[in-house]
């Protein structure tokens, strides 16, 4: 699986990709910067009633009602001390979603060779939310595949099917 | 297929829909005055517009069969085939039918179809030997039921056939995909593309000098109709989001009018003001649409089901360019249609039964259409002979809907016929009983936040009124409080709201609390229990009920507070959270936060066990 997001990725970036790079507690993750529609600090939300912990609600959106989603709850990751959050609002096929961020760290540019596959660990939890790593000097970055850590695969389901009709 | 081919070939079919339209009307209009060159020019136009483009994009099959088409329409307008009845129900049908591939191509672009049958009909109609018996009857024995809903079951069933043959065909379709080709760059060239068929027809280019086929449809109607253009609703929706939020802006930059006091910065204010609000009126009507689009559908349903049931009907349409958000137009035409149907049907007299009446021979039906303050009224009227109150007892009394010693005033009697389950004609007839009655109608309409009452008087006739709301985009709503969080109820759920007092409050066990109101007692319900929020108790004689009353079962749900009651735009939530139970949606309130619109019926529908209560029956008692 994550051989064929790699591969994929491959396919579609043959030169520079951007990715966006931000804090979960102590780890870095990326997502593509072309799914990035804004940067905004946390707002205001309205508590949705019988969901699940990690939304955290609905917000206000220049007139749009978009869900706020806690990518930290999402993926438990342990929240760090001093954070600064903030949101980012992600485009997935046409539908606005905000998710909460420890904090923004910059713009990634590198070309697909240093992007490495996720390593096979057995026994390990579903990681085909993850595209690859990408190694910097001393660190690593996780990308992520943003639909896929939301769950929306469904939803993509759905409105493939809307388009089609 | 690359993606360019594939827009296209989608622009061509909505082009289509627009072309198809036009023609249908055109086509009726050419019944009533068969003399009219402009309109037989209009008409070519359309056709050959329609073969042009279809060829030019690679719809093989649709340009062979409009090909056929334009022949009659060519044939016709040299008066070589006269315009008889027959001739324009052939043309209606040909109509039908292209608009049958048309939607099906919208579903899946490689379909094909076969239009042996109707082409060989064309073929007699072009020798001069189609029969008016024959072509009148066509329509009647294919499609006279329900042109509409039937285009739509056999293309879904035109789907699974072709699919089948799409297989054996692919090879040969490859193979022309290449001449196609050659020819979709026509398409470019506007001017160029009709050049190859325009010679055959000389006529026309003299006669419409300045009509190029590509613009044909325009033209045509270009005197009548302003110039618009096609905005997505999603569009219109973006900046209704961005005025709204503008508004909320200016309602909090008024509230520090006081500390202002700068003149210039003053009347800037206030002009701010005036603009901001004149925005929101223009952005809010751009949702809005004339209903003339459906109406003219009318004609069609009229004309179809008058012939098939040896009617004369005459159709007025008044108030066409009323204007309803289209959210709601898209709902009203089927309700409308059955409306319209049963008048013809139901309402209307036979034509013989109506000269022995002293009436007209021509049946009228008129459709009004009329803005009521914050609604649409339209009325469907017929002259016809009205629904009897009697009648409609004994078979309400027969089929079980009221009891025989039901006392009930005529009105209420006649509106019975909203009734599930509910048909005066004994047998039930092709054209309006089709399992759905007027009930069914009812639902649609309440679906719309609208209602729908018939007044009638026996031998002169009947009017339906339906009323609608002019928008679902906005609704009347009731701000509560819930422990710390609002929520917004709408005010159409809302029949009462009290405090529950002591004296009226009742623990009843197994059940819960009841609230006991008017010697009824009502199942109570907490909104905070069943949003699952953990708020500190507050006992319940000081929190508020609001009771619900609905066909099916009353019942009192608790909220901690009314805060004010004012109107609020509808937001669709996002498909991550859409299909939880029981929200309508959310809104923003005037602090600029959201708060979610509940669904009250739908919320708290699994709690309770559907009680089927009668409620006429509990009326009339």
């Amino acid at each position: 699986m994550e051989k064929d997001n790699v591969m994929k990725m491959k396919r579609t970036n043959a030169e520079l990709s951007r990715f966006i790079e931000f804090s979960l507690g102590n780890e870095d993750y990326a997502i593509p910067l072309l799914m990035v529609r804004e940067v905004i600090s946390v707002p205001d939300t309205t508590p949705i009633p019988k969901s699940p912990t990690h939304f955290l609600g609905i917000m206000n959106l220049r007139g749009q009602v978009i869900s706020v989603v806690d990518l930290r709850k999402k993926l438990k990751v342990e929240t760090k001390q001093d954070k600064e959050e903030a949101v980012i609002i992600v485009d997935i096929g046409g539908m606005n979603i905000g998710v909460v961020v420890d904090s923004i760290n910059k713009v990634l540019a590198f070309s697909s060779e240093e992007v490495s596959e996720m390593p096979e660990v057995e026994h390990q939890v579903n990681t085909n939310y993850i595209y690859g790593v990408y190694k910097k000097e001393n660190s690593l970055t996780v990308l992520l595949d943003i639909a896929k850590v939301l769950d929306l695969k469904d939803m993509e389901a759905i409105t493939g099917t809307k388009k089609a009709a | 297929m690359d993606e360019f081919e594939k827009e296209v070939k989608l622009d061509f079919l909505a082009e289509a829909i627009q072309l198809l339209d036009d023609a249908e009307q055109a086509f009726l209009a050419l019944e009533g005055d068969k003399n009219n060159a402009d309109l037989m020019n209009q008409i070519f136009r359309l056709a050959h517009n329609l073969k042009g483009t279809s060829r030019a994009v690679g719809f093989g099959d649709v340009a062979e069969f409009t090909h056929e088409m334009e022949n009659l329409i060519l044939k016709v307008k040299e008066g070589q085939v006269p315009i008889t009845d027959a001739v324009v129900s052939l043309l209606l049908e040909c109509n039908d039918h292209v608009s049958i591939m048309i939607k099906t191509l919208n579903m899946d672009l490689n379909s094909r179809f076969d239009s042996k049958e109707i082409i060989a009909k064309i073929q007699l109609a072009l020798k001069g030997e189609l029969s008016a018996g024959a072509a009148v009857a066509a329509p009647a024995t294919e499609e006279a039921p329900a042109p509409e809903s039937s285009a739509d079951t056999i293309s879904a069933e035109d789907i699974a056939l072709l699919e089948s043959f799409e297989r054996d065909l692919e090879a040969p379709r490859e193979v022309m995909s290449s001449e196609q080709k050659e020819e979709r760059a026509h398409s470019f060239f506007p001017t160029e593309a009709p050049k190859p068929s325009l010679h055959v027809v000389p006529e026309a280019d003299k006669t419409t000098p300045t009509a190029e086929p590509k613009k044909a449809a325009p033209a045509a109607k270009g005197n009548t109709e302003d110039d618009s253009i096609r905005v997505s609703l999603a569009r219109v929706e973006m900046l209704n989001n961005v005025v709204g939020e503008l508004v909320i802006i200016q309602t909090v930059l008024n509230q520090q009018r006081d500390e202002v006091h700068n003149p210039l910065m003053l009347k800037s204010l206030s002009q701010l003001a005036k603009l901001s609000k004149e925005i929101q009126n223009i952005s809010m009507s751009l949702r809005m649409v004339p209903l003339k689009q459906t109406l003219q559908k009318m004609q069609r349903i009229v004309r179809d089901t008058s012939k098939s049931l040896n009617k004369k009907v005459h159709l007025e349409l008044i108030g066409e360019e009323t204007e309803i958000d289209k959210t709601v137009l898209e709902h009203l035409a089927d309700p409308l249609v059955h409306i319209v149907r049963n008048a013809v049907d139901h309402g209307l007299e036979s034509t013989d039964d109506r000269v022995m009446l002293g009436k007209s021979e021509e049946g009228n039906i008129s459709i009004r259409c009329t803005h009521e303050g914050n609604s649409l009224v339209i009325e469907i009227r017929d002259d016809g002979k009205g629904i009897n109150p009697k009648i409609i007892r004994e078979k309400a009394i027969e089929k079980k809907v009221i009891s025989a010693n039901a006392n009930m005033s005529d009105d209420d009697l006649v509106n019975l016929i909203f009734h599930p389950g509910f048909s005066t004609k004994s047998e039930v007839s092709e054209i309006s009983g089709r399992g759905v009655g007027m009930d069914v109608v009812k639902t649609n309409i309440e679906k719309l936040s609208g209602e729908v009452r018939v007044v009638t008087e026996v031998g002169k006739g009947s009017v339906f009124k339906v009323v609608l709301p002019l928008t679902l985009a906005i609704i009347e709503g009731m701000v509560t409080k819930v422990g710390d969080e609002r929520y917004i109820i709408p005010l159409g759920q809302v029949y009462e709201s009290l405090s529950p007092t002591k004296d009226i409050v009742h623990h009843v066990n197994g059940v819960g609390d009841c609230l006991k109101i008017r010697g009824e007692v009502i199942p109570m319900f907490k909104v905070s229990t069943a949003l699952q929020r953990t708020t500190k108790e507050r006992p319940v004689h000081e929190q508020i009920a609001i009771i619900v009353n609905t066909e099916e079962r009353n019942f009192a749900v608790l909220v901690d507070d009314i805060l004010h009651q004012q109107q609020v735009v509808i937001k669709k939530l996002g498909d991550e959270i859409k299909n939880q139970k029981g929200f309508m949606g959310s809104s923003i309130l005037g602090d600029g936060r959201p708060a979610f619109i509940l669904d009250l019926v739908e919320l708290f529908s699994g709690t309770m066990k559907k009680k089927k209560s009668n409620f006429i029956e509990e009326m009339a008692a």
